[in-house]
């Protein structure tokens, strides 16, 4: 009904264009060819289908529109912004996708047949990479690879078979020429390749038109030709090539290189998809990258052939777009992404070696963060390895990791954790009751647990807009959490710790709401942080985001300390009992070891991010930090904005804006003082650094990906060296100044990139004359 | 995200004196026939893709109030030339979450202001004038985006009051990425406050 009812508004309106466009300018195009239109109205378009009686309204439609006003608008409720942008103004060129200039044509008068010289088959194939990686940077086929008319040639009408692909089609398969043969197969292959990219894309979480266009205007990407007879070709056109003597050795070994690397690049498709052997996966990409430097250094003898490449081709898509312009890419950028997917998808690989569930969460963050980050169809491999068909990296279940993870956290050698508890079948036996209630926490932990390594599989921008719903959920699940650690510790038989200096009442562990609290934490540290590196907070506002970092990860460390508390308790107990083995040891040393690593990255994250809130404090006191006049928002207001993702959260309580301005401000302390709080915060972080860089891979939970972890570690390490000397530098500069002078420094600080972290924004202090 | 080929055109300002003959007025509908077909050239000739004359009159025509003018009486004194434009709206938004609460949103949809008249705090007098509007009607908040690399239009934001509450990765067919940049108008409380009044009100 209201589709129906938008048609008619639809036209509505664009009668009414007709006549204000004919009143104000009678040259305008649209004016003229409307009043044709007006005088020779074509015949009614015949409608039959079933049940539906056609009637022509024309004429009453035409009253009915000469009532309004111009400029009037008739539009039912559900007209939206969205079909407003949507709606086309018939014969603009940029917005009518039939408008053709005076002479142009509707299609491309393109002579397949005519023949092409080794030179400009090269160019051709080159302009081709070019489009191919612009299509992986984000760019629609239409703009891109569907702007050749080769490959429009070979897709339409969609080929069943090899034989049915021939660029001249007076031709037969005898009668080819090798330059003709070598184009075909390049872009068969090429096609072949993009059709494996596009449906391991389609098949995983990724932002359509944002990260990546799927549409392929229904073409299909040779669906129905098999990718061996595709490697066949390119294989039979390698040979029949290096037998012919009509081509320099120099062309030929251009063209040779092009084939090998399609065919390679098409191997590398069809074989990263399989999980089965990384070294296999890591072996194609290696192989493909060997392959590129050739490429690049024969691309001067290509010689451009711009008239097979056409925008107008976009017209026979199914699109109701005009053609839009076709997309300039360089060789250069087009041949470093190239390097570097070989080089990500080299490395993605390794995600298929399963260490722990930590060093696996520690491999996607840092993978994720690599500068550039990694193209989308990486980042869909690397889902593809980590969650396909629900099998965690191909051969584990979400249980497994799940139960590896609580394991080494809150409840090592648990019988929480025990297997055996499955095969008990009597209700009212506390074991049956055990694994009852924790199926039930799986299955309500694990979507949310997975959904975290999915969310760091995505583009930077989403990762910090989805934690932000991520963090309520887990506030949820810690909730749901408690309920059920109440439920099992009767089952479990916990005995509480009495201690009568912490409290009165007895203290239970609480260990599936306390896995939940420490991840939650995690999490939103991530998200302010993620904050500095998307450049989102202004600079008066980085004393506050960096006293939150500091505020999150020292309840962090609280936390953690609660949770080693209990670990080391249920270890002393375990020892005394006969049945306690050297798995079990090995368990509860693991569980330890990874709180205090994490105690160890959290106590140098907080003490880096005090030291730096306190840095931006003086240097706002200095005026060394702008502060826009802000005539429309208080400070509260501005802070409730920023503060929104935290305002749902219950634990840790989101600190009221009164407290936080104050304890952010420190009224009460000096400069020098505050300086001296920082430069011994900055040398606790330096200090934790340090350590925490020299723990073997495995204490560091960073197994399979050591150097990203070591490099990331290191620089963070740079950053809290680098805040140390900006805070020597503002404590000298207020030495030197006489009482109520002006400092004689300026403060600037680094954008994105530019830093020795991403995360960690260290303000440079420089001398002003 | 229904909005994602709206864009900020640049503008660039420094803060000079106005030119004192420069005259601001609010939309109405009697304007379009004089004044439609300077807003579209003044606003497309910043954009890669135009809108169709229906984006604009959507905007027009059911928030012309909330869309002002600058014009230059200068150049002819009977039909002033326009300078400046924006373009804004005024609806309850619920978020899809349905995690806060409704509130009345205000959006700058579009801004622009002509080359030459650049650098006389035009931008924001047209803003401010926008903002000034909404909240006479009642708005708790107003949000836009604007271009990552339009450092300008974000600076003339921000002196404002607004935050970066989000970045956008490759939100606009250029395939640059953006910024939402929001301003609330009122405390949070009192935006949950409002609704509650409303219903006893109903009640």
């Amino acid at each position: 009904m209201s589709s129906y009812s938008l048609v008619i508004d639809n036209v509505v309106q664009q009668s009414a264009d007709v006549n204000i466009e004919g009143g104000v300018d009678p040259n305008n195009p649209s004016a003229t060819t409307f009043a044709t239109w007006n005088s020779e109205p074509p015949p009614a378009p015949r409608l039959k289908s079933n049940g539906v009686v056609a009637t022509d309204i024309t004429e009453q439609f035409i009253n009915a529109t000469q009532q309004f006003e111009v400029g009037e608008l008739i539009k039912d409720p559900f007209f939206t912004l969205f079909e407003a942008v949507g709606a086309l103004e018939i014969m603009d060129p940029k917005m009518d996708s039939g408008y053709l200039e005076p002479g142009e044509t509707m299609e491309d008068d393109y002579d397949f047949s005519q023949p092409l010289l080794p030179e400009e088959i090269i160019g051709i194939i080159d302009q081709l990479i070019c489009h191919e990686i612009a299509w992986h940077k984000g760019h629609p086929l239409g703009q891109t690879i569907f702007t050749s008319l080769y490959i429009d040639r070979l897709l339409d009408p969609c080929p069943t078979n090899l034989s049915e692909t021939f660029f001249d089609r007076s031709e037969s398969c005898s009668d080819e020429t090798l330059n003709h043969q070598v184009l075909r197969a390049y872009c068969l292959g090429l096609v072949k390749t993009c059709c494996f990219v596009n449906e391991r894309i389609k098949a995983e979480h990724f932002y359509e038109e944002e990260d990546f266009v799927t549409h392929t205007f229904h073409r299909s990407l040779l669906e129905n030709i098999h990718v061996d007879d595709v490697l066949q070709l390119l294989l039979d056109t390698l040979e029949r090539l290096s037998s012919t003597t009509n081509i320099s050795g120099e062309l030929k070994a251009a063209l040779r290189c092009r084939l090998e690397f399609r065919e390679a690049f098409l191997k590398t498709a069809e074989e990263a998809e399989t999980r089965t052997s990384m070294q296999n996966i890591k072996d194609r990409w290696l192989a493909l990258q060997i392959l590129l430097p050739d490429l690049k250094s024969s691309t001067s003898l290509g010689k451009p052939f711009p008239t097979s490449f056409s925008a107008k081709l976009q017209r026979k898509l199914a699109s109701t777009v005009p053609p839009r312009p076709i997309v300039e890419l360089s060789w250069d950028t087009a041949y470093e992404h190239l390097e570097r997917l070989c080089r990500d998808g080299s490395v993605a690989a390794e995600v298929l070696k399963y260490y722990d569930s930590h060093s696996l969460m520690t491999f996607v963050l840092l993978f994720q963060a690599r500068k550039p980050q990694p193209s989308v169809y990486i980042r869909t491999l690397l889902q593809h390895y980590i969650f396909g068909d629900m099998v965690i990296l191909g051969s584990m279940s979400v249980r497994q990791v799940l139960d590896d993870d609580l394991a080494s956290t809150v409840l090592p050698a648990h019988k929480l954790l025990d297997r055996n508890n499955d095969e008990i079948e009597h209700p009212s036996d506390p074991r049956f009751n055990m694994a009852n209630q924790m199926e039930v926490f799986r299955a309500r932990a694990a979507g949310s647990y997975l959904d975290i390594l999915r969310t760091i599989c995505q583009n930077r921008c989403r990762i910090r807009r989805t934690l932000c719903r991520l963090v309520a959920d887990w506030e949820v699940l810690q909730l749901d959490a408690e309920e059920l650690d109440v439920d099992l510790r009767k089952f479990a038989s916990e005995k509480p710790i009495k201690d009568r200096e912490i409290s009165s009442e007895p203290i239970y562990s609480f260990p599936l709401s306390s896995w939940a609290y420490l991840y939650k934490l995690r999490q939103m540290e991530w998200l302010v942080q993620m904050g500095f590196e998307l450049e989102v907070y202004q600079p008066d506002e980085l004393a506050s985001m960096y006293w939150y970092v500091q505020y999150l990860a020292r309840t962090r460390t609280r936390h953690l300390e609660r949770i080693r508390g209990f670990d080391v308790r249920n270890f002393n107990d375990a020892r005394r009992r006969p049945d306690f083995s050297d798995e079990k040891q090995m368990e509860f040393m693991n569980a330890l070891s990874f709180v205090n690593h994490s105690t160890m990255e959290a106590t140098a994250t907080y003490n880096l991010a005090d030291a730096l809130s306190c840095v931006f404090t003086i240097l706002g006191r200095l005026s060394l930090i702008p502060i826009p006049p802000r005539p429309y928002s208080t400070d509260l207001q501005r802070y409730e904005v920023r503060m929104k993702p935290f305002q749902l959260i219950g634990l840790p309580e989101l600190i009221p804006f009164e407290e936080l301005s104050k304890v952010v401000a420190q009224p009460e302390g000096s400069s020098i003082d505050i300086l001296e709080y920082a430069s011994e915060s900055v040398t606790a972080a330096k200090k934790g650094f340090e350590q925490i860089s020299k723990l073997s891979p495995k204490d560091a939970y960073c197994q399979g990906s050591y150097d990203s972890w070591l490099k990331n570690t290191k620089d963070c390490l740079k950053a809290a060296i680098f805040t140390g000397i900006t805070i020597a530098t503002v404590r000298k500069a207020i030495e030197s100044t006489p009482r109520n002078g002006q400092v004689k420094i300026k403060a600037e600080i680094p954008a994105t990139g530019k830093g020795y972290h991403d995360w960690w924004v260290v303000p440079k202090v420089v001398a002003i004359p | 995200m229904d909005t994602a080929i709206m864009t900020q055109p640049t503008i660039c300002e420094k803060s000079r004196p106005l030119p004192a003959e420069l005259l601001y007025i609010q939309y109405s509908h009697a304007h379009e026939k004089q004044y439609l077909p300077s807003i579209r050239a003044l606003i497309s000739k910043d954009l890669s893709e135009p809108y169709s004359i229906y984006v604009y009159r959507y905007f027009l025509y059911q928030w012309g109030d909330l869309c002002f003018m600058a014009l230059s009486p200068h150049t002819s004194p009977l039909s002033p030339r326009l300078t400046g434009v924006v373009i804004s709206k005024l609806e309850p938004h619920t978020p899809p979450s349905h995690s806060s609460p409704t509130t009345l949103r205000g959006y700058i949809a579009m801004l622009a202001v002509s080359s030459s008249y650049r650098n006389h705090g035009i931008a924001t007098t047209l803003v401010r004038k926008a903002i000034d509007a909404m909240i006479e009607r009642g708005a708790d908040e107003v949000v836009l985006e604007t271009e990552e690399s339009n450092v300008p239009a974000m600076k003339l934001y921000e002196r404002l009051g607004f935050l970066r509450s989000k970045k956008l990765h490759r939100y606009y067919l250029n395939g640059s990425s953006a910024y939402r940049l929001v301003l609330h108008l009122k405390g949070v409380g009192e935006m949950m406050g409002d609704k509650g009044e409303g219903i006893d009100g109903v009640v």
